[in-house]
């Protein structure tokens, strides 16, 4: 159906929505990376001794580290002394209430729909914004003061709860997890901070808005969020960045810990740039996400939505150390024009009875390769354990490519693991019964693919979902065939 | 053959191994055939502890043991064979001992009426011409260390030329067996199957050997070429000694409508390694991959497979099963491989495994990478104990503990049984499967 055909080309080849650049004079240490970079972070952070301490093993046991290659994907080598490690939006004095906020800085929120002050009232959702490095405002911090929740950015977390951090920091992620961990680990500007006292219940979404702003400028975010015994939050995580033709790389680190029954919903929508249809540009998304259910009966969740990057390279894991405990893993990998995704999640069961849910939706569209890789591991002592993934595939276009590449290893007798995977194209019998009812193709395709992705969807907060849903229309529009 | 091996960086820290050359009485074509192989082995040397296609299999007790090959057939009579021969059953049987041809041992009956089959080292004429075209063609010697090692070392091979539009209805066993040896021994056993159009067998290769002091190793090459529209079912039974190694390299290219169907079971042996590819390199091909194994002690098993497919219109199917029991390892890594072309491509693989013990591990890795759109591909894999409801069940029923385990195992070995086709062969092997599974019972209960 050739008529089909360019109408489809038309949608994929829509141009990203939301690139664009904000005029900011910006604080960004001079490109390199040595000892005296990692020290200079460090100082105008004005961090404890021992986080400097931390900061310099990681740098020096990277040093001895190579950059990996072992995912199905390419780039262009990553030169480590170009990038400026360090980046601040210029402070003029410190900041009382949004309105002495850089405008600038507001309206590109307002462009991305994250009003700041808008969004107190009507969303309920406290917002930790991350302008490149730095957190510039945070909101509702007074009503989570109250009962006793610490969410604010980590700079400030080292200052003012530098004991809780220096028990947390690494203990899921340790500085000599992996190469980019490691950098992460010396050279991390700032992130979110989030401490739930016992038995308290989070009353609202937690929320970071990341934006990759300062050019040539690669984003360490380190994000550190701790649910105490019978403590629960949900934590949502969204990103986009502006339109630029140099690959930015971004290797953020995410540590959870969640203590006896505590549970932590960490949701992730990604929307950074892709590159644009001929695979130029677009951000490299190296993420070392990881949760540990350190007490019995904890739960993490990690939920995301990946449709941006030039190259996804990530596992959210979970470490599943107290008995009972549960993991879950629901994704939806979007890949069109150039880009790659290699993701999935690990699920380590050590402890009796733990239990683990993997739902993976890949969606390869243009010349996207998209790849689930995953490890499911029981260890001997984890009696009664469960494991149940699904990872479906779904293609559009002939010159994309998907891929599976699950690990499954067991050492306990009592254990099940379950794993079930399908590739196939977008229906075309299903399109026709659309289109035959007068549905627009451009209609038809949504509506199957966010029937394909729905199981992942109503994981997502409600805010959340709304979005993503759009998020998918739009990243996907027309690339059917 | 220096040891310059070792300048090559992907060798560093492998232990250096100089390849055995077999010998070729005087046909300078298999001459330069082994030096290939040698030299390709310079080239790659062993598979290394990195390489992710080795990792779920240590193969230093390999590497570190230096392996010599059989000088001669060692002396085995018609005694040593009963447990593994299949003669009595009224199947062709073609017997090689310590790699070396043995026609007194072999049935050949009224084989040579109806196909071609040929030792290397006794081919002339246009036999040569024919195994020279397809032998190394679809197994090259740089496909992996193992490889290499049976291109270079060889002692002598079968070639099985099945003429066009010929069936064969009787199976046709080739027996490779190991006699008792005073030093570490090494075969490699080399099979070269052509079918032709239209043709159609069924082949089982049986690898076997005795038990010694010195444990063998067994690293066989086997090549099938499925002519248009051939039907051509190949079985393996591996039933190495308890201590034996065995690595196994299969490449099969499937053209035109032909059907292929293949089951390996694995039954012997310390370490074992099968890696299997498939190539449906034209339209309407059909590969069927079966596996069964059924392992204890600390045995270790690895299977590899690769569906390549190439082109488009070709359904392929695959079913693993594993019993594990003991301190077995078992392995599974299957790969469906959809290349750009290969539309309409129906695949659908599973793997299943039951732990039988506390100290069995299974490693699964069902593998999907397509680059065509218009396919359908899934693949399952489940990993657990036997059911207990189940259990309960028969229990309730009547049916002792240890009768019902027995009957549940079976009734997992034989969905995989049941896929065979030469109904002879179905009943050869389900014998072969009660008495495998009655072993790891006793044993089990023992322990």
């Amino acid at each position: 159906m050739p008529t089909e055909t360019s109408a489809i080309e038309t949608m994929a080849n829509k141009e990203y929505k939301w690139g664009f650049v904000t005029d900011l004079e910006s604080d960004t240490l001079p490109p390199g990376l040595n000892e005296d970079t990692v020290r200079a972070i460090s100082a105008l952070k004005n961090e404890p001794s021992f986080l400097t301490e931390w900061r310099l093993k990681a740098f020096r046991h990277w040093q001895t580290m190579t950059e990996p290659h072992w995912p199905n994907v390419k780039f262009a080598p990553i030169d480590y002394q170009a990038v400026s490690y360090y980046s601040a939006p210029k402070k003029k004095k410190t900041l009382a209430s949004l309105d002495e906020v850089d405008p600038e800085l507001l309206k590109t929120y307002e462009k991305l729909g994250v009003p700041l002050h808008e969004q107190k009232i009507f969303a309920g959702v406290a917002v930790d914004a991350v302008f490149d490095s730095v957190s510039v405002a945070t909101t509702f911090k007074e009503k989570l003061a109250e009962m006793g929740i610490i969410f604010c950015s980590f700079s400030e977390a080292v200052q003012k709860h530098p004991e809780l951090i220096k028990k947390y920091l690494g203990s899921v992620v340790p500085y000599s997890d992996n190469f980019f961990a490691t950098l992460n680990s010396a050279v991390f500007s700032d992130g979110s901070f989030c401490y739930v006292p016992k038995g308290v219940q989070c009353p609202m979404e937690l929320s970071t808005y990341f934006r990759i702003n300062e050019r040539n400028t690669g984003q360490f975010e380190r994000t550190l969020i701790i649910a105490d015994e019978g403590a629960s939050v949900s934590y949502l995580e969204g990103c986009t960045a502006p339109m630029r033709d140099e690959n930015q790389l971004h290797a953020a680190v995410v540590e959870l810990v969640a203590l006896g029954d505590a549970r932590i919903k960490y949701s992730t929508v990604q929307n950074w740039y892709p590159g644009d249809k001929d695979g130029k540009g677009g951000i490299y998304n190296f993420v070392t996400k990881r949760g540990k259910c350190l007490g019995d009966n904890s739960r993490i969740s990690w939920t995301q939505v990946e449709t941006g990057s030039a190259i996804t390279w990530k596992y959210p894991s979970v470490i599943l150390q107290g008995d009972n405990s549960v993991g879950e893993f629901y994704s939806v990998a979007l890949t069109n024009h150039r880009q790659q995704a290699d993701t999935g999640t690990k699920m380590i069961h050590i402890g009796r009875n733990t239990r683990s849910t993997i739902v993976s939706k890949g969606i390869s569209a243009g010349f996207g390769q998209n790849t689930y890789r995953g490890l499911v591991k029981i260890l001997k002592h984890a009696t009664g354990a469960r494991n149940y993934t699904q990872c479906d595939s779904m293609l559009i276009g002939d010159k994309c490519g998907a891929h599976t590449f699950p690990y499954i290893e067991v050492r306990n007798t009592s254990a099940r693991a379950e794993h079930e995977a399908s590739t196939s194209k977008i229906g075309e019998d299903q399109l026709f019964y659309c289109k035959q009812r007068g549905i627009s193709l451009e209609d038809a395709v949504n509506m199957i693919i966010n029937g394909f992705c729905k199981e992942v969807f109503k994981e997502l907060p409600m805010e959340f979902a709304v979005e993503a849903q759009k998020l998918l229309g739009v990243s996907l529009e027309g690339s059917v065939g | 053959m220096t040891q310059t091996v070792q300048t090559d960086q992907r060798l560093k820290g492998r232990t250096a191994h100089t390849p055995h050359i077999g010998p070729h009485h005087g046909h300078k074509w298999l001459e330069e055939f082994h030096h290939a192989g040698a030299a390709a082995f310079e080239k790659i040397g062993w598979p290394s502890a990195d390489d992710e296609q080795w990792r779920y299999i240590n193969i230093t007790p390999i590497t570190q043991t230096s392996f010599r090959p059989a000088a001669g057939p060692g002396s085995a009579g018609r005694g040593e064979l009963a447990g593994v021969s299949l003669a009595g059953r009224g199947f062709y049987e073609l017997v090689f001992v310590d790699g070396y041809f043995s026609p007194e041992l072999s049935e050949i009956g009224d084989l040579a009426r109806l196909i071609e089959f040929q030792c290397f080292h006794d081919a002339s004429g246009d036999r040569t011409d024919r195994i020279r075209r397809y032998l190394g063609h679809e197994l090259p010697a740089m496909s992996n260390g193992f490889a290499a090692l049976n291109t270079a070392g060889f002692s002598d091979g079968i070639f099985l030329y099945l003429p066009a539009g010929v069936a064969v209805q009787k199976p046709i066993h080739i027996l490779w067996f190991t006699t008792r040896h005073a030093r570490p021994t090494v075969v490699f056993p080399r099979c070269l199957i052509s079918a032709c159009s239209g043709s159609q067998a069924t082949i089982i290769q049986s690898f076997a050997s005795l038990e010694s002091d010195h444990p063998p190793l067994t690293n066989a090459a086997t090549e099938v070429i499925c002519g248009r529209d051939s039907r051509l079912e190949l079985i393996k039974l591996e039933r190495e000694a308890p201590h034996a190694f065995h690595v196994a390299n299969e490449a099969v290219h499937v053209h035109a409508g032909a059907k292929f169907q293949s089951l390996t079971f694995n039954a012997g042996a310390l370490l074992v390694r099968n890696n299997m590819t498939v190539h449906l390199a034209e339209p309407f091909g059909e590969a069927t991959l079966n596996g069964l194994t059924i392992s204890s002690g600390n045995q270790r098993v690895d299977n590899h497979t690769t569906l390549d497919h190439a082109a488009e219109n070709c359904p392929s199917h695959e079913l693993y099963k594993s019993l594990l029991a003991g301190n077995a390892t078992g392995v599974f890594r299957g790969k469906i491989l959809v290349r750009p072309d290969a539309q309409k491509t129906d695949s659908k693989q599973t793997s299943k495994t039951m732990l039988l013990s506390d100290d069995a591990v299974m490693n699964s890795q069902p593998q999907l990478e397509i680059y065509a759109n218009d396919v359908k591909c899934t693949h399952g894999s489940t990993t657990g104990p036997i059911d207990e409801e189940q259990l309960f069940y028969l229990q309730s029923r009547g049916v002792s503990a240890a009768r019902a385990r027995s009957l549940l195992t079976y009734a997992f070995a034989g969905d995989v049984l049941n896929r065979i086709i030469h109904p002879e062969v179905r009943e050869t092997l389900s014998t072969l499967t009660s008495e495998c599974l009655h072993q790891l019972h006793i044993e089990s209960v023992e322990s």
